[in-house]
């Protein structure tokens, strides 16, 4: 116990615990985008100590694997964590721009006929 | 651990589910209250202690009821912890009374169910919530308990039918249960494998359904319960403990493990002795955990343990073993009543062991197992409880002989139709039969359980009663 807990740069490594496809939410922003597909996320323990979840950034990842967790910004300007295979390139803003962009993490879900 | 010698639950209570209401919690806590009241025969002046659970009373607190309900306690406590919070009641009750505290606790959960209220609750369950699981989708319990129930799948080879057992059996003591929202719907295993996929491997039928509703009962001192002539049951032996295994990074178990050996030794029984188990099912994947946890079976042989053991109130399923279970339909079948749901295993309990349960009445119960779990703050529920009680045999074979008659003659008419007469009352049976049964009720515990011989001539007394009216 004690609070003087400073923020530091940790890796970005982890392990995939469990996935899960999700194919019901409570809230529109979800809903629209489970209209055609589930939306994957999963929960991974970073080698830096703590459990998070995280979407899931390819559809292939397997509970155990080892994986790769970056930060970035979805449709709602939330900082929201992605995780990839541990081969996966990320290094790059523009390679994790990439990854976004392929899940559409980025852009608000289209929904036919609107709300 | 100090026993709860003298200290007794009595008047069970459970009101109002509904799958959207228009009254608020208050309603349905003040609604419970009146109804406590009146089970027991007394005056609201004389409930002098009060304890209160609910998600949804907003900016109010449980000393704002005392207003509401003009009351004026001198013991108060707000348990606002889910699953567990009916446990946590009960157990601080029992001690202000036993301490002289307090000589009438009401202990009441309860919750309204106003339109699209449950997405606020879920949205803002917890500030960890807030920032690490509703920006993935993953705000309410859905996501989180799938992650779980993945893992233990992955773990320990459990299969979604193993699941189905759990869920089935609780269904089908709905159908008995008059209280239940999903009572009237029979489940088949076809409509389970089939229901529509909610979260990875949870299906419609995995989740329980929010609704509104109140719990809630009693705590007093045995004299005073036997001065009011009120049925009740005694606490054997009790305990919790919390954000156990923190390390384990998916949660497969809890504080269970930790605290029931002492507890069963306490209580001077152990598993094999409890005759009725009340789970907190808010997955069957959590049922299952808790069975292993709390000494049912060895950890990771859950799976096994479901499809060997009917869960039946009744024991009319097919499994050798038998061990009622969420005897009521838990909240997978009766609906998830906010912070009344972590009552329901209590109420259901005493009604079960004072012999006042209805059609859906476990013969011969004696000792019945609750178990708390709940409050996931991301990623795992963080609390875990048990209680332990067990029936006030004079009670049970000697006052109300009368609800042994009608819970048997229950059972003959649901042989033939389990649905059919579900929440009906007993069927006019010709006095024979009733006494024939009746006979056979009042023998059996004497033959199996060593009841003192005055009780017994007390029963004969009853007979003779019987046969002259």
């Amino acid at each position: 116990m004690d609070d003087s807990l400073v923020y530091r740069q940790v890796g970005t490594e982890g392990t995939l615990l469990a996935t899960t496809a999700l194919n019901h939410s409570l809230w529109e922003y979800y809903k629209r985008r489970l209209t055609q597909n589930p939306w994957l996320i999963g929960s991974i323990a970073l080698d830096a100590g703590p459990v998070v979840l995280a979407h899931i950034g390819e559809n292939t990842l397997k509970s155990g694997e080892r994986v790769n967790v970056f930060s970035h910004t979805d449709a709602s300007q939330q900082a929201v964590l992605v995780a990839v295979a541990a081969s996966t390139d990320m290094s790059t803003p523009m390679a994790r721009r990439n990854i976004v962009a392929g899940m559409a993490l980025d852009v608000p879900a289209h929904k036919e006929g609107g709300l | 651990m100090k026993g709860y010698d003298g200290v007794v639950l009595t008047c069970p209570i459970s009101l109002g589910y509904a799958k959207q209401s228009p009254h608020g919690a208050a309603w349905f806590i003040g609604s419970v209250l009146r109804e406590l009241v009146k089970a027991a025969g007394i005056g609201k002046q004389h409930v002098d202690g009060f304890a209160v659970s609910s998600f949804s009373l907003g900016i109010d607190s449980a000393i704002a009821l005392t207003q509401h309900f003009d009351l004026r306690p001198r013991w108060i406590e707000q348990a606002n912890m889910g699953g567990v919070s009916g446990i946590i009641a009960l157990r601080r009750a029992a001690r202000a009374v036993q301490c002289d505290e307090a000589s009438i606790i009401a202990c009441i959960g309860g919750d309204g169910a106003a339109h699209r209220s449950f997405e606020a609750t879920a949205a803002n369950f917890s500030s960890w919530s807030v920032d690490a699981a509703f920006p993935y989708g993953a705000g309410g319990p859905n996501a989180a308990f799938s992650l779980i129930t993945q893992h233990y799948m992955d773990k320990f080879g459990a299969r979604r039918d193993d699941f189905a057992r759990i869920a089935l059996d609780q269904r089908y003591n709905a159908n008995h249960y008059a209280g239940a929202l999903l009572g009237h719907k029979r489940l088949t295993i076809n409509d389970y494998m089939d229901a529509r996929p909610i979260a990875g491997p949870l299906h419609l039928f995995d989740c329980v359904m929010p609704c509104a509703g109140g719990e809630g009962f009693l705590v007093m001192h045995e004299d005073r319960a036997k001065q009011l002539d009120l049925p009740y049951c005694r606490i054997l032996a009790s305990d919790e403990l919390h954000n156990s295994y923190a390390d384990d990074p998916v949660q497969y178990r809890s504080g269970w493990i930790d605290y029931m050996p002492a507890l069963y030794d306490r209580a001077g029984i152990g598993p094999e002795d409890i005759d009725l188990l009340q789970t907190y099912d808010d997955y069957p994947v959590i049922s299952m955990m808790q069975m292993e946890d709390l000494g049912f079976c060895k950890k990771g042989d859950g799976p096994q343990f479901v499809q060997d053991t009917d869960m039946r109130f009744d024991k009319s399923g097919s499994a050798v073993n038998k061990l009622p279970h969420n005897t009521c339909g838990g909240q997978l079948s009766c609906g998830q009543a906010g912070s009344a749901a972590g009552y329901l295993g209590i109420t259901e309990t005493i009604r079960q062991l004072t012999n006042t349960a209805q059609s859906n009445q476990v013969l011969g119960a004696r000792h019945g197992l609750i178990s708390g779990y709940g409050m996931v703050n991301y990623d795992r529920g963080l609390c875990s409880a048990a209680a332990l009680l067990s029936g006030a045999r004079a009670c049970i074979f000697v006052k109300k002989c009368g609800a042994d008659l009608n819970s048997l003659a229950h059972i003959f008419a649901r042989a033939r139709d389990p649905l059919s007469n579900a929440h009906h009352s007993a069927p006019n049976l010709p006095r024979l039969i009733y006494l024939l049964l009746w006979l056979y009720s009042a023998a059996m515990p004497v033959v199996t359980y060593n009841i003192p011989l005055q009780n017994y001539v007390a029963n004969a007394w009853m007979i003779a009663w019987y046969i002259g009216r």
